[in-house]
């Protein structure tokens, strides 16, 4: 910085506010039937490019893509811009260590480093098909009263007829979950959670709540157009 | 709405005072007025003078944001003037007076809805030197700089993102009033910033947020204001959206 002609240049952060994205996704074994897990991973991407496209608001919005399958959690994506994200396909195996995914979601969101102060409050969207196979009681509750990523916005989608309403419901609460039994109900609940955040994106305010649609018919999963 | 104002002290020492306060691009956009409000004034208990100044940020979400920003500053500003004219009265009585007055001045309209942060500075005469009282309640910072060096308050709390704040009209606790009192000696400087400016400035630049803000010290009066809404309008960060307000008051020193 120099001693002489000081401007605001010099005094401000060079990066707009953050608008941090989570997705929770589950990648088990069971992912893989009847196409779920294709259907997951084409409305990812279109995610990904409609947030990469996304110029016109005040906010940058970043995004982290958290995997879980097997016996572990683990950052598919770390969170960056999502310009930045090069997003490869996930594959499907093992258990559902959703207990796993949701404490290395209360350390993400705790991270000041990675979500700053003046980032907007994050959202965080949970998709499983499944049964938790590990703990998930304790993380959850440590989740729900950390000081922080308890005030995240928290949507959840049950993909097919087998997943855990009661975790799912436990994480998000009743009003923001919802059931996809088709590839298109998948695609509906992305394509809504792309808009709500783009839209907050360039919204003077931001911290709204958001109500989620209904999701429309069910044809079954094995009806995939991809 | 813009506005701006400013005062030379000519009472006992030299010492300026001005501000300026912007709406953000967001709030253009979607023609909604600026919700933050500011004031800077001055008066007289037993022939001395008072400094008050004070910010107040509406609530972004909230329908009436800018009348719970306008109605803060002027509840502050009567509390303060209340306050001062009882010798010896704590603090506390200032905070809970303010609060009480806010909630008058909002009492046609859903307080909830009138949600606004709050930050004050007064400066009263204390035996041949000065007491300084900072408040603030939500985001944003106050900050000061003498001899001792800088000090802050404020700011946004760690478990908090951006516009996530309590506030007047918000559920809050009186301990979430942060309080301050010093005794100043020598210059000294205080910087009110509204949440739109405090986010883009890291607590290390602030000193040199003072020194750019020195320098208007130097303008003629008529281009103060302007330059200083030019430069908040013209606010270097990328996406900045929100409503920028600040206030600066140097007493002592030349």
């Amino acid at each position: 910085m120099t001693r002489g002609k000081l401007t605001l240049r010099d005094i401000t952060v060079n990066a707009p506010r953050p608008l941090p994205v989570l997705l929770l996704l589950d990648v088990s074994g069971s992912m893989a039937e009847d196409g779920k897990l294709a259907a997951l991973n084409t409305a990812v991407r279109d995610m990904l490019h409609t947030f990469a496209q996304e110029q016109a608001g005040g906010a940058e919005i970043h995004i982290a893509v958290l995997a879980f399958g097997g016996l572990e959690a683990r950052l598919h994506v770390p969170m960056k811009p999502a310009r930045e994200v090069k997003f490869e396909a996930l594959e499907a195996k093992g258990h559902t260590p959703i207990g796993a995914a949701l404490t290395l979601t209360t350390r993400i969101l705790e991270n000041h480093d990675l979500i700053p102060g003046r980032a907007y409050r994050p959202t965080v969207v949970l998709v499983s098909d499944g049964v938790p196979t590990d703990d998930w009681e304790g993380p959850l509750q440590r989740l729900l009263s950390s000081p922080r990523a308890s005030k995240a916005v928290r949507l959840a989608l049950a993909v097919g007829e087998d997943a855990d309403m009661e975790v799912l419901s436990g994480f998000a609460g009743e009003n923001h979950v919802r059931r996809a039994a088709e590839a298109r109900q998948l695609r509906r609940f992305f394509k809504f959670v792309t808009m709500s955040v783009t839209a907050r994106s360039r919204s003077a305010t931001p911290e709204q709540s958001l109500t989620l649609p209904d999701l429309g018919t069910d044809d079954g999963f094995d009806d995939l157009d991809l | 709405m813009t506005l701006t104002s400013e005062e030379a002290n000519g009472h006992q020492e030299s010492g300026r005072a001005f501000g300026a306060s912007v709406a953000g691009s967001a709030h253009n956009a979607a023609k909604l007025l600026n919700q933050d409000a500011w004031a800077c004034t001055h008066w007289l208990v037993d022939r001395e003078t008072v400094y008050c100044a004070v910010v107040c940020d509406g609530l972004g979400s909230r329908r009436y944001a800018r009348e719970g920003a306008l109605a803060g500053v002027r509840a502050a500003k009567r509390a303060a003037r209340q306050w001062t004219r009882a010798p010896g009265a704590p603090i506390s009585l200032l905070v809970r007076l303010l609060e009480v007055l806010w909630r008058l001045e909002v009492a046609s309209l859903p307080a909830g809805e009138c949600a606004t942060t709050c930050l004050m500075a007064l400066v009263l005469p204390s035996r041949g030197t000065r007491r300084l009282v900072m408040l603030a309640l939500g985001d944003g910072l106050a900050a000061v700089e003498s001899g001792e060096g800088l000090r802050t308050l404020g700011g946004r709390a760690a478990e908090q993102f951006s516009n996530v704040t309590v506030g007047l009209g918000t559920p809050h606790h009186m301990d979430d009033w942060q309080v301050r009192d010093w005794t100043m000696t020598g210059q000294f400087r205080v910087l009110l910033l509204s949440d739109g400016i405090a986010d883009d400035v890291t607590e290390e630049n602030v000193p040199e947020l003072f020194r750019w803000l020195a320098d208007f010290e130097r303008r003629p009066t008529a281009a103060r204001g302007k330059g200083l809404r030019r430069a908040l309008r013209n606010w270097p960060v990328p996406g900045h959206s929100d409503d920028k307000t600040l206030v600066y008051l140097r007493l002592g020193g030349s």
